[in-house]
């Protein structure tokens, strides 16, 4: 034992070295080498195998398997493979999905990435051809918002509204009143601080905003500006910016909002967020995750538009998540077929309830709304009085709005942690921002 | 030492004859030396299409302006040059890596020390604490552990709710820029299994009588340390030290599960790796993401080589020679 010690020496080193490229190597190809999977999708044997995913929570994965399992069930020689993730995950591998040539038949993808992906022609045209989409029932502006330039590259899967999700439950249980449309952001305000006294600063009254990119394009539109300009660039100034920071760092230290260890959360998906956790009562997000809050909380929630400036909401309908098909689809047909059943057929609007929004068949819409109960009833009743408060749909965002969202919540948190005051951080934002859109 | 002299020359010895026979048949030593290269072969396939392959391409990438989508664009320096001049988080991330790689190395590595002299011993059941010791390791950097840890450490959590129990103040350390590189160090150093591992090997190969002899001098334990655990055990300090270290650059699963992915909150810890995903996979500049991972690879080479260089200083071989 001893002796191999001793004799073993000058080999040893040289076993050493030897471990030391090895692991050097071995280093950096961890790193690199994280390679792209494809999985093709074949239909040997008569029967066709069609691959969709899309993002969300597990609700909206139980309503959207349930809606397949019942076009499945019509169409008796087509099999559909799901996949589902949160939102930042998914759009992470269908990039690399698509990349590698092997992404989904059919797949969710975010308005923001339209124009990418259009213009890398990985988007079938759903108006012509094989794959042709039945959009006679949907609303001709509203479909309008899945185009690239003349070929429509996306079918709305729904149609989402901006307010807050309100905690009934615990609002009555603190005694405070249910905010109203109509109401201002003095209001709100008022009303959050009113929620953080009365639970003797337990509760927050909301969510802090600050981290919302989305958050930020309502309050913006409420003063009359645009997120972005015609031109792609950025239709708000620095100034405007920092006055919104420094309205939520105001909430946020009176108590009114989230603390910042709390705000850096709501990255986290509904699942685990403030409103989940009983530390907010109310959080702006879009009632197309209303179903989504509901599934995380056993309290009672509801929604209310959004505070006004001017009379201004600064809600409009969005188009909440979009479907396209795959240009590299072994079977467009029968894609484009599942495409048609999810946006126009009855009995997938019963299995999608609100999961994503609003139905995008106008006809069949109707008819949800008017038998609508429970979740469904609260989403469709909000979405039937916001319909007169509603701006005008912006253009689709340009490339890099995906970056900008992740920017506002890194500049935010620090903004939040009092490593910057809202002003520098907006001067960061703006510059960083900038060179973004620029790339 | 003549008994190593004796030993040393049979086990020289000991080959002697195969050594022979190879000599007088060089023929079937080539034919066996064939033999032996057609049987690697699948693993030379291995390394030159998921190894040497990608390594080359990426060493292209780090060159292009790449989106995954279009094809990658050739833009020279630029990344690099963008890296250095005009990039804070890079900076920032590099300070975040080194706190990290400074802390962890030297505290994980003592601690493995510590333990592996406390449990190199023969009493009943050490066996048992070995493996107790060594579980974490086994855990690894497993995307489990740093759940739990998440959950342990952020509000709510079982360590928060102790240490309000204790009246201290019952921090959101994952949530919090200042306390999340300290949690997420604390958990690395935790896993100090594999390093206590190799030490053990290491303290049972120091003879024993030469700690007899140093009894018999008079030698405290301080100096019976100093004297002859030190020297006897350093090869094995630093093989570990510069396994360390270099793990220590690579670390990204925690620091990505524990944030979110997203290094947060407030880039508090954001990897040099972390980053380097984001680059690639949430921005999608793959050029960028692969000039970061070159000159993460540049500078680990010259740390190894700077410490093989020091390591002629101090680290001793039992045979007198360093090489």
């Amino acid at each position: 034992m001893r002796s191999r010690a001793r004799t073993a020496g000058p080999r040893r080193s040289r076993t050493f070295r030897a471990a030391a490229v090895a692991v050097t190597v071995a280093a950096s190809l961890s790193l690199t080498a994280c390679g792209s999977g494809s999985s093709g999708s074949d239909g040997a044997g008569g029967a066709v195998k069609l691959s969709f995913s899309w993002w969300g929570d597990a609700s909206r994965a139980k309503a959207t398997q349930d809606a397949i399992a019942l076009f499945e069930k019509a169409n008796p020689g087509i099999t559909v493979t799901t996949q589902y993730a949160t939102f930042g995950p998914y759009n992470q591998k269908l990039a690399t999905q698509i990349a590698g040539g092997g992404a989904p038949d059919l797949m969710q993808i975010d308005w923001g990435n339209q124009s990418q992906y259009a213009k890398s022609s990985t988007l079938l045209d759903l108006a012509t051809g094989s794959g042709t989409v039945d959009i006679s029932g949907l609303d001709a502006k509203f479909v309008g918002s899945g185009k690239d330039g003349s070929k429509q590259v996306a079918i709305p899967f729904g149609q989402a509204t901006q307010g807050f999700v309100v905690n009934e439950a615990k609002l009555k249980s603190l005694g405070v009143d249910v905010p109203k449309a109509g109401w201002t952001w003095d209001d709100l305000a008022a009303f959050a601080k009113q929620v953080h006294d009365a639970s003797a600063g337990k509760v927050a009254g909301i969510s802090d905003p600050g981290s919302t990119w989305p958050a930020f394009q309502s309050w913006l539109v409420q003063h009359g500006k645009p997120l972005y300009a015609p031109d792609g660039k950025l239709g708000f100034t620095e100034a405007d910016l920092t006055d919104f920071w420094a309205f939520c760092t105001g909430l946020r230290k009176s108590g009114a909002a989230t603390p910042a260890n709390v705000t850096a959360t709501l990255t986290a998906g509904p699942a685990e967020d403030p409103l989940a956790k009983g530390t907010a009562a109310a959080e702006w997000d879009y009632d197309s995750i209303f179903a989504s809050h509901v599934a995380a909380t056993k309290d009672t929630l509801t929604l209310v538009p959004l505070p006004t400036v001017n009379g201004r909401t600064g809600m409009y309908a969005k188009p909440s998540m979009l479907l396209s098909v795959y240009a590299g689809s072994k079977h467009p047909k029968e894609a484009a077929k599942l495409l048609s059943f999810l946006v126009n057929d009855p009995q997938a609007a019963g299995a999608l309830g609100s999961s994503r929004g609003m139905f995008p068949n106008v006809e069949v819409r109707k008819q949800q709304a008017a038998s609508a109960t429970g979740n469904n009833k609260v989403v469709s009743d909000f979405e039937a009085a916001s319909a007169t408060l509603l701006s005008a749909t912006p253009s689709a965002p340009p490339k890099g709005d995906g970056q900008l969202l992740t920017l506002m919540q890194r500049i935010y948190g620090a903004v939040s942690f009092d490593q910057q005051s809202p002003a520098q951080g907006a001067k960061s934002f703006m510059q960083q921002a900038q060179q973004i859109l620029a790339g | 030492m003549s008994t190593t002299a004796a030993l040393g020359r049979s086990a020289s010895a000991t080959p002697t004859p195969a050594q022979k026979e190879q000599r007088t048949t060089p023929r079937r030593g080539f034919a066996d030396r064939t033999a032996g290269y057609v049987f690697l072969l699948p693993w030379f396939a291995g390394l030159a299409v998921f190894t040497l392959g990608p390594l080359v391409y990426s060493l292209y990438l780090s060159f292009t302006d790449y989106n995954l989508l279009q094809s990658p664009r050739w833009v020279g320096f630029a990344n690099f040059h963008q890296m250095f001049t005009a990039d804070p988080r890079f900076f920032h991330a590099v300070r975040v890596t080194l706190t990290y790689v400074v802390v962890v190395t030297p505290v994980k590595l003592g601690l493995a020390l510590g333990v592996a002299m406390l449990l190199n011993r023969r009493r009943r059941g050490i066996g048992l604490y070995r493996s107790l010791f060594y579980l974490p390791s086994l855990l690894g950097s497993s995307v489990a552990v740093a759940l739990v840890w998440r959950s342990l450490f952020s509000q709510g959590g079982a360590v928060s709710n102790g240490l309000g129990s204790l009246g201290l103040p019952n921090a959101d350390f994952i949530n919090d820029p200042t306390w999340a590189l300290p949690a997420i160090i604390l958990l690395a150093c935790w896993q100090f299994g594999a390093p206590m591992v190799i030490f053990m090997a290491g303290l049972k190969q120091i003879p024993s009588e030469l700690y007899d002899a140093a009894d018999i001098d008079g030698a405290r334990r301080w100096a019976r340390f100093r004297h002859i655990t030190l020297p006897l055990l350093s090869p094995v300090i630093f093989f570990n030290v510069l396994l360390e270290t270099i793990n220590s650059f690579q670390a990204f699963t925690p620091a990505f599960v524990i944030s979110g992915g997203t290094g947060g909150p407030a880039d508090s810890t954001l990897f040099y790796t972390l980053y380097l995903y984001q680059k690639g996979f949430t921005d999608f500049q793959f050029g960028y993401a692969s000039a970061m991972a070159w000159v993460l690879l540049a500078t680990v080479a010259v740390l190894t080589a700077l410490m093989f260089r020091l390591s002629r200083v101090w680290v001793f071989y039992g045979d007198g020679g360093n090489r």
